[in-house]
C-alpha cells in the first residue's frame, strides 16, 4: 500500500513538473531559456522511470490497455498506438518543415474582438473542433472588424451532432441562436423545424440572386431542396481515394492515373500487398473502414438514387432504396478485397478504427484508403513526421466499369433562424453573406482544406498559392467538377440520416465479417430498419 | 505480516524458511508491479500521445529526443477558459454533493425515524421518481431554467440536482439498520431529535454518507448534456463540455486533446493522492464502529 502510494505521489509530482515545463516553454517563447530546459530533462527522466516499464507489458496486453484507457477519455486511440507500436521510432525531417505542412492554425490562440457599443449581438453556433475552431473565430473576427453595426458572438459546440441536438431541445424554449452551422445530413431536420429563413428568399429580397451561379455548382445543388437554396454552404468536402505514390511506382502502377475501376483497384491492391513468411499481411493494398458516407458516394458514382422519390429533392423522401445493385456492388468489392487478401477491413468507421486506418496509411502499412479531402493536410504532415517515405497521392473514388456519376459533397452550411428580432435577422444575413465572399472563402479554404464554396475564390491569390502548395487538392476539385448534375449526385435529404448511417454500417459489418452471406440480404435488412424510422419521422414531421 | 507470528515447522530449517518468505515477497511485489503497470497504462498512454506533436500516427513509445512539452502551454493558449472550466466543475460538483447530503439525510431521517401519516406513501413517491427516465425531465427542467433566467450561471448547473431519490433511499435503508435503542437511550439522557441526528445518527452513518457523497460528486462531475444545454458562453462551461474543443475535426490528432485531458485530470488526481488516506480511514472507521 505504501509502495503504491509512493508511486502515485511520484507520478503526481511528475505530472506537475511536466505541465509546468510546458507552461514555461510556451510562455518563454524562445526555446533557449535554460531554466525550462533543465526542468524538462528532470521531468523526462521521472516520466521515463515509470513509463518505460509500463510499455513492455502494454504491448503484451493490448486488450487490457484498451479497456483501461477509457479513463483517459479517448479509449479510441488505444488500438491505434498498439498497432503503431510495432513500428520503429521515426527518423524524421526537420521540425520546421513539419509545422509548415500542418494546418496553419495549429497553435493559434482564439482571441475575440470586443463588442462595439450600440451594436446588435448575433449569436452564432458552430460545431468544429481543433484546429478549425480557431479559423472559424478568425472569420468571425474579420466580420466584427469590418463593420460596427452588428457583433457576432461565436459559440463553439462540441460537434455537429451536439449542435443540432441542442438546437432541437432549444426549439421548445425558444432560445435559438441567430445563425447555426449544421451538418449536411441535418438539412431536412432544419427545414422541418420551421424556424428558419431560407437563404433563397433573402437573396431574392436583396436582388442578388446572381450570387448563386458563382457558388460551386455541386455545393449549391446539395443545399437546394424543392428548387430553393435553404442555407448558405460554409464548409464542404468530398471523399477521394488516397494512395502512396512511392508504392505505386515501386510495383509499376501509374501514380498519375485519376480514374480507377473496382477491378483495377483490386488488381493494383494484389500487386501492392506484401506478406511475410506466415502469410500475414505486412503491407496491405487497401485499408478501409466501413463508412456509410463512402457507401452513399458509391451510389452517386453509379448514378443511383438513395431515397425515393428523387432523393427527396422534389418532394419529401418516403422510402429509402439503397438496397439496390449499386450498393451491392460496393459491398461485394470491399468483401472481395478482403477475401483475396489484398485489403483489410478495419471495422465500422469512427474512433479507433479510423485512427488505425490513418496511422497505417501514413506509416506506409496500407497503400490505398478512402477518406475526405479535408484530411489531406493531416495526412501530408503526419506522413512527413512518420518519415516512412509515404508520398501522398489523390485520385477519384473508385467506380465499377462504365459508371458515370460523381460525388456528393459533405460538410456543413449556415442556417438563419427566424426567432430573432428584425435587427438580429438582418445582422445574421449580413454575416452569412460575409462568410460567402470569395476572399473569405479563399481564406477559409486555405486554412482548413475544405473546398471554397465560391468559384470566385479561385481568382484570389491566397487560394492560388494554396493550390500550388497542395497540388493533390486540384484532383478533388476536378472530381467535383466532373460530377454530372442528377438527383443521384445531388445527395439524399431526409430526416433520419443519422440512424440510417448506423443501419448501413451495421449491415456492412455483418456482411464483411461473414455473419450475413450476401450483400443484398444485409442491405435489405438495413433498409427495412431505416424505413421504419423514416416512416415514424415523417408521420410526426411530415404534415 | 510479521515473521514471529507464523510458527516455523520443525522439519524446516530457518534458512529455507527465510528463502520461501523472500520468494513469497518477490511474488507479491511482482504481482503488485504488474497490477500497477496496468492501472498506470492509461496515464502513460495519454502522456505518450500528448507529447508526440500533431500526427495521426503516434507511436506507443514516443521518441524521447523529440518530446513536445509545449503542448500543455498550447492547451491553455488555445482555450483561455480551461482553468475556469476546472473551477466550474469543482464548484458545481461540490455544491451538488453537499446539497444532496443535506437533503438526503434530512429526508431519510424523517422516513426512517419519525412516525407520521402517509410516510410510506411519501417514500414510494420518492422511489417512483427513480423510474422516470432522465430524458423525460430534461425539457421541462430546461424550460424552468430558461424561465428563471438561469442560463450561464451556477444556479442553473446546481439547483436541478440538489435532491436525489437514490441518496434518500440509500440513507433511509442505512438509518433503519441503526437500532432504535440508541434513540431511546439518547432521549432518556435528554437528547432531542435534531441533536440525535447530528451527534449520533450521522457520525454512525459515515460509510453510507461517503457513498452518497462520492456518487453525487462523480455523477455531477461527469455530466455532459445538461451543462451543454444550459451554458452558452465559454466561461460557464464545465470541463466535460469544454474539453471537446480540443477534439479535432476531420482527422484525429490526439496531442492537444490528451494534453488537455491530463490537465483536467490533475486536480482530481491530486485530491485522490492527498485525500486517499482520509477517505479510506473515514470509510473503514465508520464500518467498524457501526
Amino acid at each position: 500500500m505504501k509502495q503504491l502510494n509512493k508511486t502515485y505521489r511520484l507520478l503526481g509530482l511528475g505530472l506537475v513538473a511536466l505541465m509546468l515545463t510546458g507552461l514555461l516553454a510556451a510562455c518563454g517563447d524562445s526555446t533557449a531559456t535554460p531554466a525550462p530546459a533543465t526542468t524538462a530533462a528532470a521531468a523526462t527522466t521521472a516520466a521515463a522511470a515509470t513509463t518505460a516499464a509500463a510499455a513492455t507489458t502494454a504491448a503484451a496486453t493490448t486488450a487490457a490497455a484498451a479497456t483501461t484507457s477509457a479513463a483517459a477519455t479517448t479509449a479510441a486511440a488505444a488500438t491505434t498506438a498498439a498497432a503503431a507500436a510495432t513500428t520503429a521510432v521515426a527518423a524524421t525531417t526537420a521540425a520546421g518543415a513539419t509545422t509548415a505542412a500542418a494546418p496553419a492554425a495549429t497553435a493559434t490562440p482564439l482571441p475575440t474582438v470586443a463588442q462595439a457599443a450600440g451594436s446588435t449581438k448575433i449569436v452564432f453556433w458552430y460545431g468544429l473542433g481543433a484546429p478549425l475552431n480557431a479559423v472559424v473565430q478568425q472569420v468571425v473576427n474579420k466580420y466584427n472588424q469590418s463593420q460596427s453595426k452588428y457583433y457576432v458572438e461565436a459559440v463553439a459546440q462540441p460537434d455537429y451532432d451536439a449542435t443540432i441536438n441542442k438546437l432541437n431541445t432549444s426549439l421548445a424554449g425558444g432560445a435559438l441562436p441567430n445563425v447555426a452551422q449544421i451538418y449536411d445530413i441535418g438539412t431536412q431536420r432544419m427545414i422541418d423545424s420551421k424556424k428558419i429563413v431560407s437563404v433563397q428568399d433573402l437573396l431574392e429580397k436583396d436582388g442578388i440572386t446572381d450570387l448563386i451561379p458563382d457558388l460551386e455548382p455541386a455545393v449549391a445543388r446539395y443545399y437546394t431542396v424543392n428548387g430553393k437554396l435553404n442555407s448558405m454552404p460554409f464548409n464542404s468536402s468530398a471523399p477521394v481515394m488516397y494512395f502512396n505514390k512511392a508504392a505505386f511506382k515501386e510495383v509499376g502502377l501509374d501514380p498519375e492515373k485519376k480514374i480507377w475501376t473496382y477491378d483495377e483497384v483490386l488488381d493494383a491492391a494484389k500487386k501492392l500487398t506484401k506478406k511475410d513468411a506466415n502469410g500475414k499481411i505486412t503491407r496491405s493494398g487497401v485499408d478501409f473502414t466501413l463508412y456509410s458516407w463512402i457507401f452513399e458516394q458509391e451510389l452517386a458514382t453509379q448514378n443511383v438514387l438513395f431515397a425515393d422519390p428523387n432523393n427527396g429533392r422534389s418532394a419529401r423522401a418516403t422510402k429509402l432504396t439503397f438496397n439496390n445493385e449499386a450498393g451491392v456492388n460496393w459491398l461485394n468489392f470491399l468483401k472481395k478485397l478482403q477475401d483475396d487478401g489484398a485489403g483489410r477491413s478495419l471495422g465500422v468507421d469512427g474512433g479507433a478504427n479510423s485512427s488505425t486506418r490513418d496511422a497505417n496509411f501514413v506509416n506506409g502499412e496500407a497503400v490505398i484508403t478512402f477518406n475526405s479531402i479535408a484530411s489531406l493536410r493531416g495526412y501530408l504532415s503526419s506522413a512527413q513526421t512518420a518519415g516512412k517515405g509515404v508520398d501522398v497521392g489523390v485520385a477519384y473514388i473508385p467506380r465499377p466499369t462504365g459508371a458515370k456519376g460523381g460525388v456528393v459533397i459533405g460538410g456543413a452550411s449556415l442556417w438563419i433562424t427566424n426567432t430573432g428580432t428584425p435587427a438580429e435577422q438582418a445582422g445574421s444575413w449580413d454575416f452569412v453573406k460575409f462568410t460567402a465572399q470569395p476572399e473569405i472563402q479563399a481564406f477559409w479554404s486555405s486554412n482548413t482544406g475544405y473546398y471554397p464554396i465560391r468559384q470566385g475564390a479561385y481568382k484570389v491569390k491566397e487560394m492560388q498559392d494554396t493550390l500550388a502548395k497542395y497540388p493533390q487538392f486540384q484532383v478533388a476539385i476536378d472530381q467535383l467538377r466532373a460530377t454530372e448534375a442528377t438527383p443521384a449526385t445531388q445527395g439524399a435529404v431526409f430526416g433520419t440520416f443519422v440512424a440510417t448511417r448506423t443501419a448501413i454500417q451495421g449491415a456492412m459489418e455483418q456482411f464483411v465479417t461473414g455473419k450475413i452471406p450476401t450483400a443484398k440480404e444485409a442491405l435489405d435488412k438495413a433498409v427495412k430498419d431505416a424505413n421504419d424510422k423514416l416512416e415514424e419521422y415523417n408521420a410526426v414531421n411530415g404534415k | 505480516m510479521s515473521v514471529q507470528a507464523v510458527s516455523t515447522p520443525r522439519e524446516m530449517s530457518a534458512g529455507m524458511y527465510r528463502t520461501i518468505q523472500t520468494l513469497k515477497k518477490i511474488g507479491v511485489y511482482f504481482l503488485l508491479i504488474v497490477a500497477s503497470l496496468i492501472v498506470l497504462f492509461p496515464l502513460f498512454f495519454s502522456f505518450s500521445l500528448a507529447l508526440q506533436g500533431p500526427t495521426v500516427a503516434p507511436n506507443l513509445i514516443p521518441d524521447f529526443g523529440k518530446l513536445d512539452f509545449k503542448v500543455f502551454g498550447d492547451a491553455f493558449n488555445r482555450e483561455k477558459n480551461l482553468g475556469r472550466w476546472i473551477l466550474n466543475s469543482f464548484v458545481v460538483a461540490v455544491a451538488v454533493m453537499i446539497g444532496q447530503l443535506i437533503t438526503s439525510a434530512l429526508a431519510a431521517y424523517a422516513l426512517s425515524n419519525l412516525d407520521f401519516p402517509g410516510k410510506n406513501i411519501f417514500f414510494l413517491v420518492f422511489l417512483a421518481t427513480l423510474l422516470i427516465p432522465w430524458e423525460a425531465t430534461i425539457i421541462p427542467n430546461y424550460l424552468t431554467i430558461v424561465g428563471l433566467n438561469w442560463k450561464d450561471s451556477y444556479q442553473g448547473l446546481i439547483v436541478p440536482f440538489l435532491a436525489s431519490a437514490f441518496g434518500i433511499f440509500l440513507l433511509r435503508q442505512y438509518f433503519m439498520t441503526i437500532p432504535k435503542d440508541l434513540y431511546e437511550a439518547a432521549t432518556i439522557d435528554g437528547c432531542g431529535r435534531t441533536r440525535y441526528l447530528w451527534s449520533i445518527l450521522l457520525p454512525l452513518s459515515r460509510p453510507a454518507l461517503g457513498t452518497v457523497a462520492v456518487y453525487a460528486f462523480l455523477n455531477t462531475y461527469n455530466q455532459y448534456y445538461w451543462p451543454l444545454l444550459v451554458t452558452d458562453s465559454s466561461e460557464w462551461r464545465t470541463t466535460q463540455v469544454g474539453i471537446t474543443a480540443f477534439r479535432s475535426s476531420e482527422i484525429a490528432m490526439y496531442n492537444l486533446q490528451m494534453a488537455a485531458t491530463l490537465i483536467v485530470l490533475l486536480p482530481t488526481l491530486l485530491l485522490l493522492v492527498l485525500g486517499q488516506r482520509q477517505l479510506v480511514r473515514g470509510l473503514t472507521e465508520g464500518a467498524l464502529k457501526g
